[in-house]
């Protein structure tokens, strides 16, 4: 480190690699579980949709006196309408309150009847209308296309610039990384809105790097290292880049982290899911990219690993 | 030799820089100092989006009375089509009068098989359940056929026009290059359209964009008709008088059945003529290209008329048969308004005209303690990041922390260029890019590092860890482009927002951290001289 004396003598990390492969049986057991929980959770309780894309009831009350949006919406929330939406105008005068509720008609009229009371004395309500949702189906489809394309051009990237196998690779640890954060969302029920999808393509990209980087390490060790087993020369890869990997994590992660604590109730979704899915791509990287170059068929660089056959009793 | 930086390198260095620290100021000052002192500078601050500075919220309604005209007017052409199948039954008028399509035919013994026919074209598609004919057919003791909607029919097509709307609202104002608008249903009949700040010029326009029906036809003008005949947009015989634009409104009578539909256009802009005027350029589909150049083939000589949303724009003569499938329609119009009707052409028309229900100014979404908590969070995350990277790499993480404060200037720059809107998650997302902008300086100094363990002097040791470092980065940031570039060509809306925020986070970022921090890195190798590199 830079706090060193100068001429300092330092081990080289590929002399003595940590035995990730010889552990990677954790990968498997770590992304079973998240496959199965996050299916299962999306089968039995789906995603808490936000406001953004389920729609609600508005409701708008107007006054003589300005209203106070803080104590509005603390009151609403209170009220059992949590992820509500609160603004003025006519300087205030007047509140619109979207709630997000599921517009069964008969409902309307009872949620209008508990906002009033909720507002107090001296507060005209209009009658509730039902507001669609920000992101269309259409839309919605259109965005889902677009972010899996762009997924799939990245794998046909790395399979240009690498091998086949990486391109595969990479594309699989991506969808990996992705999933596991809508299954995080689905587990816990946080509301996921528009925020939540911007957070996710952000993981998605955050994944990638992290990946290309192992990978690229994984290209030239084994060009470097022709008569290792695969499974060492990973090892030596995965190793030579720890450093990297955990301290571009943990800078990223406090800023996230900052968001998480600071960042108030309308970051707070946004910033769980990045911190998440950091710790799932830093996981994703060494447990999941690396050990698929091992178990799928395809050559590699470096004429000797070619088949199954070669990695399996390299890594036995 | 990566390290070396002759005179023309560090002046476009710092040009560019120059150019960000420029765009970014207009964000630092208030609206009068900008004017007083960075006036000339065509850059304004970044748009606060709807949740940190409220915006303006306008209610569109499917105008009823003009959707059910329009929609009488496909009928009356449906049934003139039905009526000329062989054996032809001959008419004497065939028009839409108020609700209904009025059909007078020639000879009355023809009754029986023309409403016939008519209630075919009524009758919904074979196997829907529960569906009741689409029209109400009465005859008139004159002998005349009415044909009007069922309510149900014209409720179901009210429901239609309404979802259409929606996503031509949405087509056209991604496509005036408006970000982050919100666009919502709202109950049954109504559009929310929720725009960040604009001022009123830019709302007039803006409503005038999205509220436009954009109908455009392409019809021949009769010019054997006489004008006095007709009253303007009154259809008669199959024909309608229209006022063109181009000749002060004067009245031209053209042939109902249009040559060329808007949906047979595949694209349209803003353009010149010769003369320098404002025209708008236009391509047609194979199909339309084929029907009008046989169309054109057929009546040279002839004059047609451009028609948008019952006004003639302009009727020139056919000179010469139109087989190229483009053209392009000019008129007395300005630029501006070329370039709002290319955008209206190019999103596609409405089904019917949309009137504004009600506009007003509402404030932010988000209270005054969200916006500070989001702020005072960025501003720790940065500072932690920074504290961090100093702690982790010394002297070379303070180089690092400078490039990634320029880093954060340039972006703003770059996005106050866009004109871009930014919101609460917008500046948690520039505050990631930071986060993730150390990562090309940590996988450098970390070869630097293992070149320094391998024992080479520190000018080549910071020397090969560049070039090492920088295939992997390469690699890293062109999968980010590329998936960058998808999405942003296919998705819409706030998929397409994120996609340019993270392209022009990439760029900033490999110049800030990779170029800057290389120059700054090489400025003290070559002033100090160290024996030894701190890392």
């Amino acid at each position: 480190m830079w706090w060193d004396k100068p001429g300092a003598k330092k081990a080289n990390p590929e002399d003595k690699p940590f035995p990730f492969m010889k552990i990677r049986w954790i990968g498997f057991i770590v992304t079973g579980f998240i496959f199965v929980a996050t299916t299962v959770s999306l089968a039995t309780q789906g995603l808490n949709m936000g406001l953004d894309f389920t729609g609600g009831v508005q409701i708008e009350a107007t006054r003589s006196t300005p209203f106070d949006v803080g104590v509005v919406r603390d009151e609403v929330s209170k009220a059992g309408f949590e992820e509500s939406v609160v603004t003025t105008s006519n300087a205030g005068n007047t509140v619109i309150i979207r709630l997000p509720v599921e517009t069964g008609a008969e409902e309307v009229p009872a949620i209008s009847q508990k906002i009033t009371q909720i507002l107090g004395e001296g507060v005209s309500v209009q009658v509730p209308a039902v507001v669609g949702p920000k992101v269309s189906g259409e839309l919605f489809m259109s965005g889902v296309l677009a972010a899996v394309l762009a997924v799939l051009a990245i794998g046909l990237y790395v399979w240009f610039r690498f091998e086949l196998k990486f391109g595969t690779g990479a594309f699989v640890t991506t969808f990996h990384d992705v999933y596991a954060v809508v299954g995080l969302f689905s587990i816990t029920q946080l509301t996921f809105d528009l925020t939540i999808v911007a957070g996710v393509l952000t993981v998605a990209g955050y994944s990638i790097n992290d990946t290309v980087v192992v990978y690229d390490r994984i290209r030239e060790m084994l060009k470097k290292y022709k008569k290792l087993p695969i499974a060492q020369v990973i090892d030596i890869s995965i190793t030579s880049t720890l450093s990297r990997t955990l301290i571009t994590s943990l800078a990223t992660m406090i800023a996230a982290g900052s968001m998480v604590f600071l960042g108030g109730p309308v970051l707070f979704g946004f910033a769980v899911s990045i911190v998440f899915g950091i710790i799932i791509g830093t996981y994703s990287s060494i447990f999941v990219a690396a050990p698929m170059l091992m178990h799928l068929p395809g050559r590699l660089p470096g004429a000797k690993y070619t088949g199954a056959e070669t990695t399996a009793k390299a890594a036995s | 030799m990566l390290l070396r930086f002759p005179p023309w390198k560090v002046a476009l260095v710092l040009i560019t820089l120059l150019l960000g620290v420029l765009t970014c100021l207009p964000n630092l000052l208030n609206e009068q100092q900008r004017q007083q002192y960075i006036g000339w500078l065509p850059v304004k601050p970044l748009n606060l989006g709807l949740d940190l500075k409220g915006g303006a919220s306008i209610l569109l309604e499917v105008d009823p009375v003009e959707l059910r005209q329009n929609e009488l007017r496909n009928v009356n052409r449906a049934i003139g089509e039905k009526l000329r199948e062989t054996p032809l039954i001959p008419v004497t008028s065939r028009n839409p009068e108020g609700d209904a399509v009025v059909v007078k035919l020639r000879n009355p013994a023809d009754r029986a098989q023309a409403l016939e026919r008519i209630k075919t074209l009524g009758r919904p598609p074979a196997g829907s359940i529960g569906v009741q004919d689409y029209y109400i057919i009465t005859e008139r003791a004159d002998g005349a056929i009415d044909v009007r909607f069922s309510d149900t029919r014209f409720d179901k097509l009210q429901v239609d026009a309404l979802s259409s709307s929606i996503e031509a609202v949405r087509r056209r104002s991604d496509n005036s290059g408006l970000v982050e608008p919100n666009i919502q249903k709202q109950g049954d009949s109504r559009i929310l359209v929720e725009v960040p700040g604009l001022n009123p010029s830019e709302m007039d326009t803006l409503i005038g964009t999205l509220t436009k029906t954009g109908v455009l036809t392409f019809n021949m003008v009769d010019p054997a008709a006489n004008v006095a005949d007709y009253t303007p947009g009154e259809p008669r015989n199959n024909r309608v008088a229209l006022p063109d634009d181009s000749v002060k409104g004067q009245i031209e009578v053209i042939h109902l059945d249009a040559i060329i539909q808007g949906s047979d256009l595949s694209g349209a802009r803003q353009d010149f003529d010769e003369t320098g005027g404002a025209s708008i350029a236009f391509q047609l589909h194979p199909a339309g290209a084929k029907r009008f150049g046989d169309e054109t083939q057929k009546n040279v000589g002839q004059r047609f008329a451009i028609v948008l949303d019952d006004r003639i724009v302009s009727a020139p003569v056919i000179q010469s048969p139109i087989t190229g499938g483009s053209g392009r329609i000019t008129g007395n119009f300005t630029i501006e308004e070329a370039e709002q009707m290319a955008v209206v052409l190019r999103s596609g028309a409405l089904p019917a005209r949309l009137k504004v229900a009600e506009r007003r100014v509402v404030d932010a979404s988000l209270g005054a303690d969200s916006i500070r908590a989001g702020v005072m969070a960025s501003v720790v995350g940065v500072g932690l990041v920074a504290v961090f990277m100093i702690i982790a790499y010394g002297l070379l993480g303070v180089f690092a922390v400078i490039a990634l404060l320029l880093n954060m200037v340039m972006m703003i720059g770059v996005l106050s260029f866009f004109g871009a809107t930014l919101t609460l998650p917008g500046i948690a997302g520039i505050l990631l890019t930071m986060g993730m902008a150390v990562d090309y300086n940590v996988l450098i100094f970390e070869r630097i590092r293992e070149e320094k363990r391998n024992g080479r002097s520190p000018i080549t040791s910071v020397e090969a860890g560049y070039d090492h470092a920088m295939a992997t980065i390469i690699d890293a940031n062109v999968t980010h482009v590329v998936a960058a570039l998808v999405m942003f060509n296919l998705g819409s809306g706030p998929v397409r927002g994120f996609a340019l925020t993270l392209v022009i986070g990439v760029i900033t970022s490999f110049f800030t951290a990779v170029i800057v921090a290389r120059w700054i890195m090489a400025i003290w190798l070559k002033t100090f001289r160290p024996k030894w590199i701190p890392i």
